[in-house]
């Protein structure tokens, strides 16, 4: 069984792929998991053909890219002890194993802190099969682009594991591409749209993650919030730019300290205000 | 270096702490620590006087009992890797430390007594190092009760277990009246005290969770106490059975990009007084 497995995810950047799997697949004690999430570009027979040493998940009738679900099922036809999420668009250099191999030890996960520097970077990391399964592997409740990278590392995090950065020289070259290739496969119209519901639930998930534990919240309740969240953003009665506010209430769980006296009820007041304008994105106004 | 601290408060009870400081320094491989909290019975004088082997904290112009206060400073002269907070009032048998050290596990536990008997609750024994890491006794908490309770849940919470003596190894507690226990509290009712504790902790906890931390910072801790204790001190007032509690939550910039949005979070926390203490209080209204 190979130490590392590279998953990579495909969603129309077959062009991407071609430039990026040779460096993958030149990876020592490693294997590469590609994953067609319903690529128009045919990458599980293109990939099967010229780089059979890939493994392929193939998944059909997708028409919107989701990049956790893509995510997850790679990481779970993983045999690797530690999983590499790498993303498409990044080519890396021939030594990345060798050079990561020393960091790569039980209560660490690795990740880029990119700040300002591609944000292409945020996506890839490396953590031990192990305790991907154990946090609940990426939340497939969120849609669209932006966040969903972030609330993984925080649930990382919160279960105890210690963040280490990779060096920006582990990578040889992120291939560019614009906001429109981007969410190209998304579910809402502006870039605007997709991080501010990403965003606002990330703050929601987070804040109730802290409460009740890293598993402490359902696949059932994480979909009940997003909704929520979804609903009050997008709800067509407000003007778009406009603060939004709204309540959660907790599970009666227990509080962690004894309760003579008491029984609790808790609530979580949320009033989230935006920073960015949506109108000058908004392609109506254009 | 010995290997248990005895640490053990006085305010107003020389005469339990006569009887019960001869056996405390009976123990080996022990020293005895006193705090003299402004006792009025000249506690300081009459131990250096009479057991010169005990170390004295003497603590100045503290009108009112703080029993944390009390206890972190006996702490901070300690350096024994055991911490023993022992009452006065608790007369333990010669040999304690010699039955218990063989059932003390190395690492990650600390003890209280199995036992019923109230006097008891508020004695443990905790190792140094996992007393640091809390940061000790919350000395935001006022008047009579619920500290002990505060710190073991704040231990436990940090995965120090939780371990029992067998309360067979005190011999006697001297007992001591409801106005005696209450004579240096500015709250004089033992009932309010474990209420409004209670309700600080269940806040508390809240907050402690959402900072990730193993204790808040002392002002942050002295202001939600202020605001828990004149809620309370409203609803009954009032004659209202619940109290609300609402408690802005801290800006998390780690995790919570605030892009996007600027965020305000709080949590409210509804009260609702339990069956039996609602009974308590009608029978105490008549």
């Amino acid at each position: 069984m190979p130490r590392l497995s590279i998953v990579t995810t495909c969603k129309g950047r077959l062009h991407h792929l071609r430039e990026s799997l040779p460096t993958f697949l030149a990876q020592p004690d490693c294997e590469v998991i590609v994953v067609d999430f319903d690529c128009p570009d045919d990458t599980a027979g293109v990939v099967a053909r010229e780089f059979p040493a890939a493994r392929v998940v193939a998944v059909k009738n997708e028409p919107h890219f989701d990049i956790d679900r893509a995510r997850n099922l790679g990481g779970e036809a993983a045999g690797g002890e530690w999983l590499a999420f790498i993303d498409a668009d990044v080519l890396i250099v021939p030594d990345f194993h060798e050079r990561l191999a020393p960091e790569m030890r039980p209560g660490v996960f690795l990740r880029f802190f990119p700040r300002g520097r591609g944000t292409s970077l945020f996506g890839s990391c490396v953590m031990r099969r192990e305790d991907f399964l154990a946090v609940g592997r990426y939340d497939e409740v969120m849609q669209g682009y932006g966040g969903d990278d972030q609330e993984m590392y925080f649930r990382l995090g919160l279960a105890g594991l210690q963040a280490v950065a990779m060096d920006f020289d582990l990578v040889a070259q992120v291939i560019l591409h614009d906001n429109a290739a981007r969410i190209k496969f998304g579910r809402h119209p502006t870039m605007l749209h997709h991080t501010r519901i990403n965003s606002a639930y990330l703050v929601v998930k987070t804040t109730l993650l802290r409460l009740l534990g890293v598993n402490g919240v359902s696949l059932e309740q994480c979909r009940t919030i997003y909704k929520l969240i979804g609903d009050v953003v997008n709800d067509a009665n407000r003007t778009p730019d406009t603060p939004i506010h709204f309540t959660i209430d907790l599970p009666p769980e227990p509080l962690g300290v004894p309760m003579p006296a008491w029984k609790a009820k808790r609530q979580l007041v949320f009033d989230l205000t935006p920073t960015e304008l949506l109108a000058p994105e908004d392609p109506d106004d254009a | 270096m010995p290997r248990f601290s005895i640490v053990t408060t006085c305010k107003g009870r020389l005469h339990h702490l006569k009887q019960s400081l001869p056996r405390f320094l009976a123990q080996p491989d022990c020293e005895v620590i006193v705090v003299d909290y402004d006792c009025p019975d000249g506690t300081a004088d009459y131990v250096r006087r009479e057991h010169p082997e005990a170390q004295v904290v003497a603590v100045a112009d503290a009108p009112l009992f703080n029993i944390s206060d009390a206890r972190n400073r006996g702490a901070a002269a300690a350096v024994g890797d055991w911490l023993v907070f022992l009452d006065a009032d608790v007369l333990i048998a010669p040999d304690l430390f010699e039955r218990v050290a063989a059932t003390l596990k190395p690492q990650g536990h600390y003890y209280r007594f199995n036992s019923l008997t109230p006097e008891l609750l508020g004695s443990c024994m905790v190792q140094r190092a996992d007393f640091l890491l809390v940061r000790g006794y919350d000395v935001a908490i006022d008047s009579y009760g619920g500290e002990d309770k505060e710190f073991y849940a704040r231990l436990e919470r940090r995965k120090v277990g939780r371990g029992y003596l067998d309360g067979k190894l005190v011999e006697a507690c001297l007992g001591h009246s409801q106005e005696e226990r209450v004579r240096f509290f500015k709250r004089k009712s033992v009932l309010g005290s474990i209420r409004v504790n209670a309700a600080y902790r269940v806040v508390k906890f809240a907050l402690l969770q959402q900072y990730g931390v193993p204790e808040l910072p002392e002002e942050l801790r002295r202001s939600v106490y202020d605001l828990v204790r004149r809620s309370v001190k409203a609803a009954f007032r009032a004659s209202q059975s619940t109290v609300r509690i609402a408690v802005p939550l801290p800006d998390d910039h780690e995790y919570m990009p605030h892009w996007k949005w600027e965020a305000k979070r709080q949590i409210v926390i509804d009260l609702n007084l339990k069956q039996i203490e609602l009974k308590r209080r009608r029978i105490m209204d008549e």
